[in-house]
């Protein structure tokens, strides 16, 4: 099927456009490493990266850990980060909430481990809990307060990545599944798509829940993973953004609990449910653990509106023995591991770091470009923007707005058509805009979204992919 | 004088603006660049309101969308740009939309080819074929416009409805039967409707949700309720225009009263 004039040539290919898979292209983008990330979707977080409550964690994980160490060289930096890429992000905290006794028992242990990471934490009385959210349930006894806590929109955050990436020269193949790994001595020497043959120095797995057969592919380590679906709820900005911090629920035996979590965009998530199954596409929810969710979300913040919820998913998070695996293969020396289950994002900035610390150890030879960027430029947004009027001076298509729920405008939305890696399906201008995301779920712009990509694209709007990869009509 | 902006030109709100417009000073805003709404710009009351409304000094401002309202002021933008227009009172009447996968209580993954009605109809209306076999959920106005435009298109299809209902269109029907779940692998493949601890699965390659009308709302401010507002949205299938102005009499001699009771 390949010719050798469909052959490239890179020094590092990423399998996987995730948030670490874009994290290490953006980090190794400032640098003379010639980079290509390849991808099955059509597009930057399609995996566990669009579907989690876009939390950044400050600690998550037992101090001494990888994962825990992961998160500290990450959660300071989000500020001067999200300033850079363009990415919503706002540290206002959390409180972990104990309803029953049984609960607050968990607080003190949950407080020194937090300490024990360096991380600013302290237990309250449940009014002082309710001072600082003031819709948590009376029956609050104790809270454990942390302040270092933040929400971040992961979407954006990957496309922020992405497009430095992009900007700085990193090649991205879309629909471009890994089907084989050529090997020479021991080591991935080519990467093979169903397109294309691309050569490489080193070979970064960050496949999220496939890297398991990635790794196989590659003669490497042999290792399990398997999904655990989340499911969620998502609730209208109107109620949404009187939350004032994320609010989690005690851990129990194996998840940290169902949270109500405000987004950035004033929304609230509540979830995720934690279930382990087998199938790596079923993203099918279920009456009976969207009730679950919903009923210990209204535990901790009683008045959420279950009666007009936005809309319900699921997502798979990739579990593995091994929750974290950033770290060189034991058998083939040129791949490196980079997969997270469950603080991908949280841990994705220091993450990155260790990889191009573990390329430049493995033998990569890299400098940094002084004249790479390290910034994109913002797009600005109607529904955020604090001047709103002058909005149209800077383009008159700020005026029309096209997704009346989110306020998304035909201004931001060709912005995200028109990108270094833009939208190119609905889907795509759903992650980088909102608009079709809000409380119509797209029952007045999903039409005019269509057009607009299908204007775009250069193709018929019944070619225009919608979610998944499929396209909105038949042929 | 009390101002009022009204967001919205289809018949309620052009009937609450020529109700209130002889002692308030009137605004009409709507999203599209003519007056009707769903009825139409053609359709004989809208063009007799609009008319009344004319003589009576409302003012209209048309293509532009309602964005936020923060008392005494309204966001909106179009053709003059983004702008706050000053405002004593929110008449809202942006009529109705069908119920979304989550408020219907549709389980499954998330797919294409599941798809609002609005949304349904205007792409087929431009040409495209959304399926060969179309899952039509709901019974009234929405479900009827929806086999009208579809049908023309020769897509084969199949009527659910849950209240018993039976759809005004040709076609296979589930009368009766709650739709409860998609499934598929990319695109939605099958449908499942559900009776009596009976579920049945439909294959099918679009769903078209058309039911349960909920009322259409997306000024912030103004989403379930908010300061000054009055809210003219009749959320039913298959109103008559006799219904839709006596709840905009209705909204608008709310703010008359209110009026009375804050300013005597």
């Amino acid at each position: 099927m390949t010719s050798h004039s469909d052959s490239e040539a890179f020094d590092v290919v990423v399998v996987g456009a995730g948030v670490l898979g874009t994290a290490i292209a953006a980090r190794l983008s400032s640098s003379t490493a010639r980079v290509c990330v390849v991808e099955a979707a059509d597009d930057v977080a399609e995996g566990a990266s669009k579907g989690n409550a876009g939390i950044t964690s400050s600690y998550y994980a037992a101090p001494g850990t990888l994962e825990a160490d992961l998160i500290a060289g990450t959660f300071r930096r989000w500020e001067e980060v999200c300033a850079r890429l363009d990415v919503p992000f706002r540290r206002i905290g959390a409180v972990m909430a104990a309803i029953s006794s049984e609960e607050a028992d968990v607080l003190p242990s949950q407080l020194a481990e937090a300490l024990a990471c360096g991380v600013r934490a302290e237990i309250v009385s449940g009014d002082e809990a309710r001072r600082l959210e003031p819709l948590l349930s009376a029956d609050c006894q104790q809270a454990l307060v942390l302040p270092d806590e933040g929400i971040i929109d992961p979407m954006r955050l990957c496309i922020g990545f992405a497009e430095l990436a992009a900007r700085n020269g990193v090649t991205f193949r879309f629909n471009a599944p890994v089907v084989a790994v050529e090997r020479h001595g021991g080591r991935a020497a080519a990467i093979c798509t169903p397109d294309t043959r691309i050569e490489t120095r080193f070979v970064v797995n960050a496949a999220g829940l496939f890297a398991d057969l990635v790794a196989q592919l590659a003669g490497g380590e042999s290792y399990r993973m398997w999904p655990r679906k989340g499911q969620y709820w998502l609730l209208d900005r109107d109620w949404g953004s009187r939350l004032q911090r994320i609010v989690f629920g005690a851990p129990l035996a194996d998840t940290k609990g169902i949270h109500v979590v405000p987004t950035t965009n004033g929304s609230a998530l509540l979830g995720p449910s934690a279930e382990d199954g087998i199938r790596r596409q079923d993203k099918a929810t279920d009456a009976q653990t969207l009730a679950f969710v919903a009923s210990r979300a209204a535990r901790l913040v009683p008045s959420v509106p279950l009666d007009r919820p936005i809309k319900a998913f699921a997502a798979l998070r990739p579990a593995s023995e091994q929750k974290v695996r950033v770290e060189v293969d034991s058998v083939v020396p040129n791949l490196l591991h980079a997969v997270n289950r469950s603080t991908g994002v949280s841990a994705s900035l220091a993450t990155a770091d260790r990889v191009a610390a573990l390329l430049a150890d493995a033998g990569l030879e890299f400098r940094v470009r002084p004249e790479a960027l390290d910034s994109i430029p913002p797009v600005r947004r109607l529904l955020l923007d604090p001047e709103p009027e002058s909005l149209t001076r800077v383009d008159a298509r700020y005026s029309q707005v096209v997704c009346a729920c989110e306020q998304v405008t035909a201004a931001e939305i060709a912005a995200a058509l028109s990108s270094a890696l833009p939208a190119r399906s609905i889907d795509g201008v759903r992650k980088r805009t909102r608009a079709t995301g809000g409380r119509c779920q797209g029952s007045v712009c999903l039409a005019g979204v269509t057009f607009m990509c299908s204007m775009a694209q250069m193709i018929p709007p019944g070619e225009v992919v919608t979610t998944a990869g499929a396209p909105l009509g038949l042929p | 004088m009390t101002a009022v902006a009204i967001v919205g030109a289809g018949l309620a709100g052009l009937v609450a603006a020529h109700d209130l417009a002889a002692d308030h000073a009137t605004i009409v805003i709507d999203r599209l660049p003519a007056t009707g709404g769903v009825l139409g710009y053609e359709h004989r009351l809208v063009r007799a309101h609009q008319d009344r409304c004319r003589d009576a000094g409302v003012d209209f401002l048309l293509g532009t969308t309602a964005l936020r309202w923060e008392l005494p002021r309204l966001l909106v933008a179009g053709p003059r740009g983004i702008e706050w227009l000053g405002a004593d009172w929110l008449l809202y009447a942006g009529g109705v939309r069908p119920a979304v996968q989550a408020e219907v209580g549709l389980l499954g993954p998330r797919l294409a080819g599941v798809l609002p009605a609005p949304v349904a109809i205007h792409l087929a209306e431009a040409g495209v074929r959304l399926g060969a076999r179309i899952c039509i959920v709901g019974s009234g106005d929405w479900a009827e416009r929806s086999a009208e435009v579809l049908g023309a298109r020769g897509s084969e299809l199949i009527g659910i409805s849950t209240d018993g209902a039976h759809p005004g269109f040709a076609g296979a029907h589930w009368v009766g039967w709650r739709a409860t779940a998609v499934a598929g692998t990319g695109r939605v493949s099958s449908l499942t409707v559900s009776r009596d601890g009976i579920d049945c699965q439909i294959p099918c390659d679009c769903v078209v949700l058309a039911g349960d009308v909920r009322p259409l709302r997306n000024v912030d401010g103004a989403i379930v309720d908010g300061p000054r507002v009055a809210f003219a949205q009749a959320a039913a299938d298959r109103v008559t225009t006799q219904e839709v102005t006596r709840v905009a009499l209705e909204a608008a001699a709310m703010i008359r009263r209110s009026n009375g009771s804050t300013t005597q």
